[in-house]
């Protein structure tokens, strides 16, 4: 069974890349334009990873770290935050997160953290 | 005695006054010396010769006021009528020169039938009294002459004397006060003073230059300075005092003058130094209302300042001080722009006196000295106007004190007005620019980040063409391609730091970890990248440091691509590291160019680049990051070169940060 891998993700062309890169490797991806849209259309099974995109001045994903890191249901479910912000490395939704990568990243990298993620 | 006095012989009279005390002589009617006792031969400092000198055996005489006496003009020549004695103070002349003061008692002598036949004549020399009495009279002068009060009183605090100083001071006449208590002068408060003056000039002490307060005929208080001695009697006892009392106000006047405008000259000062050293218009505003209250002795003080923001937002600033506010707050300050609206005109200060023919002022003030503080009664106030000539705040100063009210000094309030004026124009401008520059460093933030999108899907789709099969000459375009995307984001990093540096924000994210495997690593990446050099590393131990790994890579790497940028003619560079018992040190050396001292004194500087390199990929912001890297760590970053002859760039950090918590947060 493929492996179902979420993306939240606002910039279209990035979306079709990871899209792309990750129906290549054999997962299951859908993509939401932003943390709204997805909770709206999460209405089929949880997903086995979930990748969020960060921006700056916005509260929504920080909000969606914390919701899933504190539900018993979601807890186990390995986040990975993208962003082209790096922010302060203190950040709470990079410690909520289970990894963090920088943007722009490297193909190869990508791919792999986001099996070791999901293994 | 009527028993007695018949066998009072004549050889007993003739002896009484041979041996008297008092100078005698005897003449005859025609005023021919008969005879004299042995104390007229003293009094005269001669022994005149009898039956040929007439009237007065001295050598001259003068009358009482100095003039000189003819001898027919002597007391004695004038003789009165028979049974009278007459007494003439003459002055008489010894052989010597000496003078004597001398009472003249001359008295008939009659025969038994009652006709005059000569004199007999008394001197009295009274020459000590009067040369008392002069003295005593030119003591007085000096007592009525002086300026200030001299008074005597008694040991019960009863005014014996009072000279004429004492009532210019005073306003007493001496007719209204001898006899009266010495209390009359002193304010009731004060009545403790005397009984302590009193103690010491019992106890025969002076008391010297004491400064007090005493009380006028009319009812003011003046300041006075006292000195009061112990006056005795001829036996030595203390009998009363004598006081001197100075007015002083003069003085005091002055004295308070001189340090009133220390005081101003203090303030303008201080102001001036604000003005100069800082730009927070908080800060300004609360300094000069500080100042301001002390140098004008105010009660209370505000300065409210107020600015139309770009929005068209009015924003006000508010400082109070003095004694009577106790930390009430002026809750409306928008009220208290309207109120001024309109109230100076052109004029440079508005009295508002008393306070209370202005409610709505009076009102601010009610509000700052409510809960039991004293009430304002009089207010100054000074108008503070921008550069275009609009009112944009004012200061206020509230007295409670109608005179000390009256004393401030419009000049000096509104000339520091003026200063304040000037010193919030800058601050309003230096805002502005930081609020630019703020914006600017926000615009560099998000541009780079908005780059690093579209960065991602290049980057991404170049590396997928890269695992396809496409042809060798499609492999070196895409190897060219993948390696431009990489400078842009080398180029997208060193901006965003040198925006955080600027924002203060370049935070550091403290690990420990090995700098020996850190190095290695950072070598290990230049061996696959660079093909034209060779980097030799000393041989090097675990070194355990607590730092920001990330950061530190990067300033590694900084002078490694460096190192072999600026060395193009060479193919070696060298890592060597050194510990120290607090640091470690690591140095990259290259066998480049070199740099000159002017050269190495700005290479740390921001988007210096040496001449002749401009072809050379960069910003200039490399060396300029890594030193501030490197000092956020408590640690030193350098460089050895001469021209021509390779350059060594070291830099030195602690194994620990102490406190490291502490000093981010000073930092951050």
């Amino acid at each position: 069974m493929k492996k179902i891998i979420h993306v939240i993700e606002d910039d279209k062309a990035v979306g079709d890349l990871v899209a792309f890169l990750l129906k290549e490797e054999e997962y299951d991806v859908s993509i939401y334009m932003n943390t709204k849209v997805y909770k709206q259309q999460l209405f089929s099974a949880l997903p086995h990873l979930l990748i969020v995109d960060v921006k700056l001045f916005c509260d929504d994903s920080l909000e969606i770290c914390r919701t899933w890191k504190r539900n018993k249901v979601t807890r186990g479910i390995p986040i990975l935050v993208i962003s082209a912000y790096e922010g302060t490395r203190t950040d709470e939704r990079i410690v909520l997160a289970d990894y963090f990568m920088g943007k722009p990243f490297n193909i190869t990298e990508f791919l792999n953290r986001v099996a070791l993620l999901l293994s | 005695m009527k028993d007695l006095f018949p066998r009072v012989t004549n050889r007993v009279f003739k002896e009484m006054f041979l041996a008297s005390p008092l100078a005698g002589y005897i003449c005859d009617k025609a005023g021919v010396l008969l005879a004299y006792n042995d104390a007229a031969v003293a009094l005269w400092g001669r022994k005149p010769e009898i039956g040929l000198e007439k009237w007065s055996g001295a050598s001259a005489s003068y009358y009482a006021d100095g003039r000189p006496m003819s001898l027919d003009a002597f007391p004695v020549a004038m003789q009165p009528e028979a049974g009278v004695t007459s007494y003439n103070e003459v002055i008489i002349e010894r052989p010597n020169g000496v003078r004597r003061n001398v009472l003249v008692y001359s008295q008939a002598l009659l025969d038994e039938k009652g006709e005059a036949i000569g004199s007999h004549n008394t001197l009295v020399d009274i020459t000590a009294y009067k040369q008392q009495d002069s003295k005593q009279a030119l003591l007085s002068a000096i007592v009525e002459s002086s300026d200030d009060a001299i008074v005597s009183k008694d040991l019960n605090g009863n005014i014996m004397s009072w000279n004429a100083g004492a009532q210019r001071i005073f306003g007493y006449h001496e007719t209204e006060i001898i006899g009266k208590s010495i209390n009359t002068l002193i304010p009731s408060r004060l009545y403790w003073e005397e009984e302590h003056i009193i103690q010491q000039v019992k106890a025969g002490k002076n008391v010297d230059h004491y400064q007090t307060v005493r009380l006028t005929k009319s009812g003011h208080e003046i300041p006075i300075s006292l000195t009061i001695s112990p006056m005795r009697n001829g036996a030595g006892q203390i009998i009363g005092a004598s006081k001197i009392a100075r007015e002083i106000s003069e003085q005091i006047r002055n004295e308070q003058l001189m340090k009133l405008n220390a005081r101003k000259l203090e303030t303008l000062y201080s102001i001036g130094k604000v003005i100069s050293e800082k730009l927070d218009v908080k800060f300004i505003i609360q300094t000069v209302i500080e100042a301001t209250i002390r140098a004008s002795i105010a009660d209370i003080g505000i300065c409210c300042y107020w600015m139309t923001e770009n929005d068209g937002r009015v924003t006000h600033s508010v400082a109070i001080g003095g004694t009577a506010c106790n930390g009430n707050v002026l809750e409306n300050p928008y009220r208290l722009q309207e109120l001024l609206q309109g109230v100076f005109a052109d004029r440079k200060i508005v009295r508002f006196d008393p306070l209370s023919t202005n409610k709505d002022i009076c009102s601010v003030f009610n509000e700052l000295t409510k809960n039991g503080l004293p009430t304002i009664n009089h207010c100054l106030s000074a108008p503070i106007y921008s550069a275009d000539g609009e009112l944009t705040g004012v200061i206020l100063l509230g007295y409670i004190e109608r005179e000390i009210y009256e004393g401030a000094d419009d000049e000096l309030i509104y000339n520091i007005a003026s200063q304040v004026a000037v010193a919030l124009e800058n601050a309003k401008l230096f805002e502005e620019v930081n609020a630019l520059s703020l914006k600017k460093n926000e615009f560099i933030a998000l541009a780079s980040h908005e780059l690093k999108t579209p960065l991602t899907t290049i980057k991404g789709y170049l590396q997928i063409l890269e695992r396809y099969e496409i042809n060798q000459i499609g492999q070196r375009f895409l190897g060219k391609a993948l390696k431009q995307v990489d400078r842009i984001e080398a180029l997208i990093a060193e901006l965003l730091d040198i925006s955080r540096i600027e924002a203060g924000r370049l935070d550091l994210y403290y690990e420990t970890f090995d700098i020996s495997e850190l190095i290695l690593d950072a070598v290990e990446t230049f061996r696959f990248s660079s093909t034209t050099h060779q980097i030799i590393i000393n041989d090097n131990q675990h070194i355990m440091v607590h730092a920001d790994k990330q950061r530190i890579e990067q300033v590694l790497i900084n002078l490694l691509s460096n190192a072999i940028k600026y060395s193009p003619e060479s193919d070696k560079v060298y890592v060597t590291v050194e510990t120290s018992d607090t640091a470690v040190t690591v140095k990259v050396t290259d066998e480049g160019m070199g740099m000159s001292l002017a050269q190495r004194g700005k290479i740390f500087t921001r988007f210096f680049r040496i001449e002749g390199t401009s072809k050379m990929p960069g910003l200039g912001l490399g060396l300029y990051l890594s030193k501030e890297i490197i000092n956020r760590h408590n640690g030193h970053i350098d460089v050895e070169s001469e021209l021509g002859k390779g350059a060594t760039f070291y830099f030195s950090i602690p194994y620990t940060q102490q406190d490291s918590d502490a000093i981010k947060t000073l930092f951050d």
